[in-house]
């Protein structure tokens, strides 16, 4: 959930496809399992430096390819997931295939979290922030910034806004809840291995994402959700339950592709509005206008208007 | 505010364009005196949108200068040239189809609002007023262009002639000293067209200069009051409206009488 909540900020907002999300989420978790175990460093005191690693990478990777179009960045952005991915499996340092274990818990002031509704209350505390910083950037300039970037790159630009750079800030807003998720995640476990940060971890998160409603912050906690739950639910499948939750995705992708979610709201406030135009079109069709086809009811609010729409036909392009 | 005092002057020298062998604009000269309403018109083809697309950063001119406001901005990028105080709007509208009118409108103000990512993730309260402020100017900007009834309608969902407006407003918000409209009457009905010259008068009244892009030639002949007329990327008259229309080249050009 929480990395969909920051994939939401990259793929959501901005529109870039990243399909390398899991490489940040395996940044801050390394950092932290690493210098918890060697170095013996309490688990808060590595959130900085898994951030800021995450950072670096976001720098390195985004500054040259932000300037692609999208199609591109996807791409980079899957080799910079692998290459994490095998860097953490090759180096001795990092532990190999096996990984970092015998991470220690979570300390906050004292207070050691061991037990698994220990983890639950810090998690959910990481969402509600992740949940509110998203709300709150959507309804800034920063995030303004974002969707206009996401709707039309050249007329953003014709609002003065510097659309590269903007593009790395979303990616590097990514990363930083990415590194998070993964510093808090490695001792939740307490060992990680390369295979938890793989192509195929990156792909789940980007589907919690679109199955939950790209750019729609509700969207992806429930997408995240249902990533996470509904091959649980699946389990009396066994073998199968992959391929049944395949087949569920294929399924609600062609009946619902906006997601289940979608920015606008469960799309209650669109069926509202359009029942409210129709009774704009009667109310102009009770004072004269016989012109009533179900025509007007779309793309034209007030009735002053639907009469004129109607007889240049620009009503709907 | 201080651009607005000093002069919004907009001065194009000999700019030149080329797609490889194609000229798109040849020694193109061009000058905007503060707040004068210039009308550039032409056949199909012959290169009004690209002249555009080289004042606003678009497309980089192969030869030439343009300045504005004293300053050379040959060559720049769009962002940089419109935080001079440049706007536009698109031959084909450019909104941003799933944000409201509204956002649209305020997307237009990136340049003024406050750029504090802590203040706005912190919720301060100078920043929710700062927010508040220019969201009613942006409902005022739509009041403007008279769309105030459509501001919480997603712009992809609005017809053609109030997108256009809504993309008027997108721009006036962001306090330009210099308007350029990519043909703001094509593909609009006549009686919203009537409704777009008062809009655009209104503007001019402001003091911002604009220069815009027309086929309506009674538009252009009732608004502005110099026009420039583009062929094959070449400037063939230029002059007052009531010049223009006797200009012999002018008709040519249109009706393709024998030179």
């Amino acid at each position: 959930m929480c990395l969909a909540l920051g994939l939401n900020i990259v793929a959501g907002y901005a529109g870039l496809l990243d399909l390398g999300f899991a490489a940040f989420f395996a940044i801050g978790a390394y950092s932290t399992g690493l210098l918890a175990t060697k170095a013996h460093w309490t688990i808060l005191a590595t959130l900085p430096v898994g951030v800021t690693l995450s950072l670096v990478g976001a720098v390195i990777v985004g500054l040259p390819t932000l300037r692609l179009r999208s199609d591109y960045l996807a791409i980079v952005t899957l080799g910079f997931g692998e290459i994490i991915e095998t860097v953490a499996n090759n180096l001795n340092f990092t532990g190999g295939p096996t990984g970092v274990f015998g991470i220690p818990p979570l300390a906050i002031g004292g207070l050691q979290v061991t037990t698994n509704t220990g983890y639950y209350w810090v998690f959910l505390v990481m969402v509600v922030i992740f949940v509110v910083a998203a709300l709150r950037l959507r309804r800034s300039r920063l995030g303004r910034a974002w969707l206009c970037i996401r709707e039309d790159e050249d007329a953003a630009q014709a609002m003065g806004i510097k659309t590269q750079r903007y593009k790395l800030y979303a990616y590097m807003a990514g990363a930083i809840i990415g590194a998070l998720t993964g510093s808090i995640y490695a001792p939740t476990l307490t060992a990680i291995a390369p295979q938890s940060f793989s192509f195929n971890e990156s792909l789940l998160i980007l589907m919690a994402v679109a199955i939950g409603g790209l750019g729609s912050v509700w969207g992806a906690l429930l997408g995240g959700a249902v990533v996470e739950l509904v091959p649980e639910f699946l389990r009396s499948f066994s073998q199968a339950r992959l391929l049944v939750f395949g087949v569920v995705l294929i399924i609600m992708m062609i009946v619902r592709p906006q997601g289940l979610w979608p920015e606008g709201g469960f799309g209650l406030r669109d069926l509202v509005r359009r029942n409210s135009r129709h009774l704009q079109v009667d109310a102009a069709s009770v004072t004269g206008s016989d012109r009533d086809s179900p025509a007007t009811a779309i793309g034209v609010r007030p009735a002053d208007r639907t009469q004129q729409t109607l007889e240049d036909g620009t009503g709907s392009s | 505010m201080t651009a607005r005092v000093a002069g919004a002057q907009l001065e194009v020298n000999n700019l030149s364009l080329r797609f490889g062998g194609l000229s798109a604009l040849t020694d193109v000269s061009l000058s905007v005196e503060e707040g004068q309403l210039v009308a550039v018109i032409g056949p199909n083809g012959a290169g009004k949108t690209s002249l555009f697309n080289c004042l606003t950063g678009y497309y980089k001119p192969t030869g030439g200068a343009v300045s504005y406001a004293g300053k050379d901005v040959t060559g720049m990028s769009p962002p940089d040239v419109a935080s001079l105080g440049v706007r536009r709007t698109f031959q084909n509208i450019r909104l941003f189809p799933r944000l409201s009118a509204l956002d649209n409108v305020l997307a237009g103000a990136h340049l003024r609002a406050r750029s504090n990512v802590l203040a706005a993730l912190m919720g301060s309260r100078e920043f929710r007023r700062s927010e508040r402020r220019l969201v009613g100017e942006a409902e005022r900007w739509l009041e403007f262009v008279g769309l105030g009834e459509y501001r919480d309608i997603r712009a992809g969902e609005l017809a053609y002639g109030v997108r256009k407006r809504i993309e008027v407003a997108r721009a006036l918000i962001g306090e330009p000293t210099l308007l350029l409209l990519d043909e703001p009457a094509a593909g609009v009905s006549s009686m919203e067209r009537s409704d777009l010259s008062g809009l655009i008068k209104r503007v001019a009244e402001r003091g911002i200069s604009v220069v815009m892009i027309e086929h309506d030639v009674e538009m252009v002949m009732s608004l502005a009051s110099q026009v420039t007329v583009l062929d094959r990327g070449q400037v063939i008259a230029s002059g007052p409206p009531s010049m223009i229309r006797e200009d012999d080249a002018v008709v040519a050009a249109y009706i393709g009488r024998r030179r």
